[in-house]
């Protein structure tokens, strides 16, 4: 190409470019970036963690958390249980419609549950979060009981998590709502903040917000949604300006975002924790003694500063720091210690055979585990086999892509140990991952039994005011971490990379920031 | 004529039933199932709600059936993680994809016919060795690491491309809005391709200049110019018809990575989403409209030979 027509080139596609992309700072809008097209029904098996923040605007559930993230009101305003402990009222918001402008009333909350949540043929998302609902009754058009097979102290706050209500009236006659795309994908109505104004699959989502809302008009006019699949051009768009906020998986793309003025980094928490799950169903990981070696083995901070940049805390149990109220560190610890880890294992019998590996009655100590592609779950699994490879175990690490894993681990249960996560409400109930009755069929992958810890968990859901709560999970923590039904690795933080043009954004957690939005403004 | 093209057509409708069967039995039989299903929170009484709903209880073959007979009469079937129809889905991203590709394969086809007759005409120069270190270059860089580095580069440094998408979101249509947000993903893809182009056209004028044809139009008097058009190229646009027949199946792969990093809403990046949420009604349909894209541009190559040359005829 010749010099001289570069000049010329330059000017025309500067010329092109520009208006596009001072478009893109226009005021009063919020641009925000989601990995794949949502599903505009948070209870549809569709609707994963692409969707959540999007329904979190358009959808309100009857709580909603507070900057402590314990539940307060939303579509309920008040609440109470009875004295068994087994009927919960909640008083409806009054004057509260659908952006249809259809009233909402009890008939919504009774059709949310009793028709999706509790339907056990639709197989609604959080589902199993409900287990102890039996069915949800109109006292009147603005009052709903929960009648409940079991306590459930948890209830309000389950109720917050992501747990909208959908309006009974555009469901009448579907026989199956998540093939409902007149709703789910064009035109879902809510009694949120915001409104869907456009969606194209693909491209973006358009929100306007909801003149009409109860809570006040929202300040910020338009929230847009790109749908951008790879994290790196995620960076990029937040880097030049074309995005306003991102939740970072991998903080080794943090360093460009740090030295940028315009800006800020939060780290924030969610409930969540990594563990290793060891198999129950195996004879050898029964042995408590066992358990606490191979956590013993494990050099959390080494791993938290290498693979997460140190953004990070060791765990030491399925209750996060964030639940100030109830978290409790005071239970037993495991700091990385693999001469007491070996110990340990003598006194269970694995002692090293000639070759150094541990063996038992000749046969020695190897484990099978299998990791799928997903974030960092194979660079952790790998650090994971290099300790306990330390200590004389053999661990063959089978990387298969992440829908086989789940097929494996998570509905066969074929595997011996595996590392994963969950990420569950800020509440204290841990029974869905926990309880005997999850163990094979439900959440509780490494299959633990324990009636003793069953009884705790049931304490638990059986509490009546804050201090029974705490004291009832204490009893709960104290057990799980002694007993080890799962190994605790660490509690990661939640990087959300917020452009300084945002204001009113809560810092908690992006949960919680989505459910009060009405406060945003653009600076 | 029409004898060979009814056979060449029947061959590839049997390429796509084959295509069509071993795609629908290595998806279904492979282990874990679609991501509604395979969800690290889901119960086995969900998935077992699931599983009933959509179907998959039933037997393999009776599930390919049944595809089939659809598919034939033009129902491509649901997709399982949007609840949409697959047909509409398909044909909003194809157009997509049509504009990305089409414009590559545009620019490789100029840039890369041009280049290789520069190159073997300055053949052993300067010129020449540049022209192929950039075709290994461009045979060498993956698309996503090309993609993210000029994103970088002209997006984040420079502010002058936007990173992502097809339009500015929220703002009206217009064509230069287009372009801007085409240039770049366009490039990438079209570099990628262009080293195959290069040297084939390189090697195909450099073969056919050493004719006796050419050796006589020389001799004639003609200037180099016209024997370069008139005579050597003519000849030399098989082969290079050949290869653009050739790069098709990768220019498809290559939008699946290029959609990815620019947020292109084509079929590429629908084609991955499904394979990774293992939608299989969307795994099937882009996966037999791939395969009759690449069959039928064959088909027409094959018969674009006999338009440029002569003495090629079909029977």
């Amino acid at each position: 190409m010749k010099r001289e027509l570069l000049g010329p080139l330059v000017l025309l596609a500067s010329s092109l470019a520009l208006p596009a992309l001072a478009r893109a700072q226009a005021t009063s809008t919020l641009t925000f970036a989601t990995n794949a097209d949502p599903t505009f029904n948070p209870w549809s098996p569709n609707a994963e963690v692409e969707s959540d923040l999007i329904n979190e605007l358009i959808f309100e559930g009857l709580t909603r958390y507070g900057s402590n993230l314990q539940p307060v009101p939303a579509l309920a305003t008040r609440w109470s249980v009875s004295k068994n402990g087994l009927v919960w009222t909640f008083h409806l918001r009054k004057g509260v419609t659908w952006q249809n402008g259809r009233p909402f009333t009890s008939k919504d909350v009774v059709f949310t549950f009793n028709d999706i949540a509790l339907n056990k043929k639709l197989g609604a998302n959080f589902a199993s979060d409900y287990a102890p609902v039996s069915q949800v009754k109109a006292v009147g058009p603005y009052e709903v009981q929960f009648l409940l097979k079991t306590p459930f102290s948890a209830l309000p706050s389950y109720l917050a998590y992501f747990e909208g209500i959908l309006p009974a009236s555009s469901f009448a006659g579907v026989k199956n709502p998540w093939t409902l795309s007149s709703f789910d994908k064009q035109h879902p109505i809510g009694t949120g903040p915001y409104q869907l104004d456009k969606f194209v699959p693909g491209s973006y989502v358009e929100l306007r917000r909801n003149d009409h809302y109860w809570g006040g008009k929202p300040q910020v006019r338009t929230i847009l949604f790109k749908i951008i699949p790879n994290a790196n051009t995620q960076v990029a768009e937040m880097l030049s300006g074309g995005l306003d906020l991102i939740s970072l998986q991998n903080t080794a793309l943090l360093g460009p975002l740090k030295s940028d003025p315009n800006l800020q980094i939060i780290r924030s928490q969610e409930n969540l924790y990594y563990w290793v799950a060891l198999n129950q169903n195996d004879p050898r990981f029964r042995n408590v003694l066992v358990r606490r070696a191979l956590l013993l083995a494990i050099n959390r901070p080494a791993i938290i500063k290498s693979l997460l940049g140190g953004y990070g805390q060791v765990a030491t149990g399925p209750i996060a720091p964030l639940q100030k109220a109830i978290y409790d560190p005071k239970v037993a610890q495991y700091p990385y210690d693999p001469t007491l880890a070996k110990k340990l294992l003598a006194e269970a019998g694995w002692l090293p055979g000639p070759n150094g590996r541990l063996e038992k009655g000749g046969k020695p100590f190897t484990i099978t585990m299998p990791t799928g592609q997903f974030g960092q779950l194979v660079p952790m699994s790998e650090l994971v086999q290099n300790y306990w490879k330390a200590i004389g175990i053999d661990v063959q690490l089978k990387v298969t892509d992440w829908n086989t894993y789940i097929k494996q681990v998570v509905v066969d249960r074929r595997y011996q140990a595996t590392l994963a996560w969950w990420s569950t409400p800020p509440t204290p109930d841990i029974g869905p991952y926990y309880a005997s009755s999850a163990a094979v069929t439900g959440s509780n992958i490494p299959n633990y039994r324990s009636a003793k810890l069953d009884a705790l968990l049931a304490a638990g859901q059986d509490a009546r005011t804050p201090a029974q709560e705490k004291a009832a999970y204490a009893k709960v923590q104290e057990f799980v971490a002694s007993q080890l039904p799962y190994l605790y690795l660490w509690y990661p933080d939640i990087l959300v990379v917020k452009s300084k043009r945002i204001g009113g954004m809560s810092d908690v957690n992006l949960p919680e920031a989505f459910q009060h939005s009405v406060n945003w403004t653009v600076r | 004529m029409l004898g060979y093209l009814s056979r060449r057509l029947l061959q590839g409708i049997l390429v796509m039933f084959l295509v069509s069967a071993a795609t629908f039995f290595l998806i279904n039989l492979a282990p874990g199932g679609p991501s509604s299903l395979m969800n690290l929170n889901s119960t086995a009484q969900q998935r077992a709600a699931l599983e009933q709903q959509l179907g998959l209880n039933r037997p393999i073959f009776l599930r390919y059936l049944n595809w089939l007979g659809a598919a034939l009469q033009g129902r491509l079937g649901n997709s399982l993680s949007q609840g949409e129809p697959v047909a509409p889905l398909l044909a909003q991203r194809l157009r997509h994809t049509a504009l990305l590709a089409g414009t590559a394969l545009l620019l490789v086809f100029i840039f890369g016919v041009a280049l290789g007759i520069w190159s073997a005409r300055k053949r052993g120069r300067p010129i020449d060795h540049l022209v192929g270190l950039v075709s290994t270059l461009g045979m060498s860089l993956p698309e996503f690491w090309l993609g993210t580095l000029l994103i970088m580069l002209f997006s984040v440094r420079l502010h002058f491309l936007p990173a992502s998408g097809m339009l500015t979101v929220g703002a009206p249509w217009s064509l230069s809005d287009l372009l801007v947000h085409l240039l770049m993903p366009a490039l990438v893809l079209s570099f990628v391709l262009l080293p195959n182009v290069v040297r084939f056209a390189r090697s195909a004028l450099l073969e056919v200049m050493e004719a006796d044809y050419v050796r006589t139009a020389r001799s004639k008097g003609l200037r180099e110019r016209a024997v370069l058009l008139r005579h050597a190229l003519r000849n030399a646009w098989i082969p290079i018809i050949a290869m653009l027949g050739l790069i098709l199946p990768q220019l498809l792969s290559g939008s699946v990575v290029v959609e990815s990093v620019f947020a292109w809403p084509g079929m590429g990046r629908l084609a991955v989403q499904a394979a990774m949420n293992r939608d299989y009604p969307v795994i099937m349909a882009t996966t037999v409209l791939a395969a009759a894209i690449v069959i039928l541009t064959n088909i027409l190559i094959d018969l674009l030979y006999s338009l440029v040359d002569p003495r090629v005829v079909h029977a």
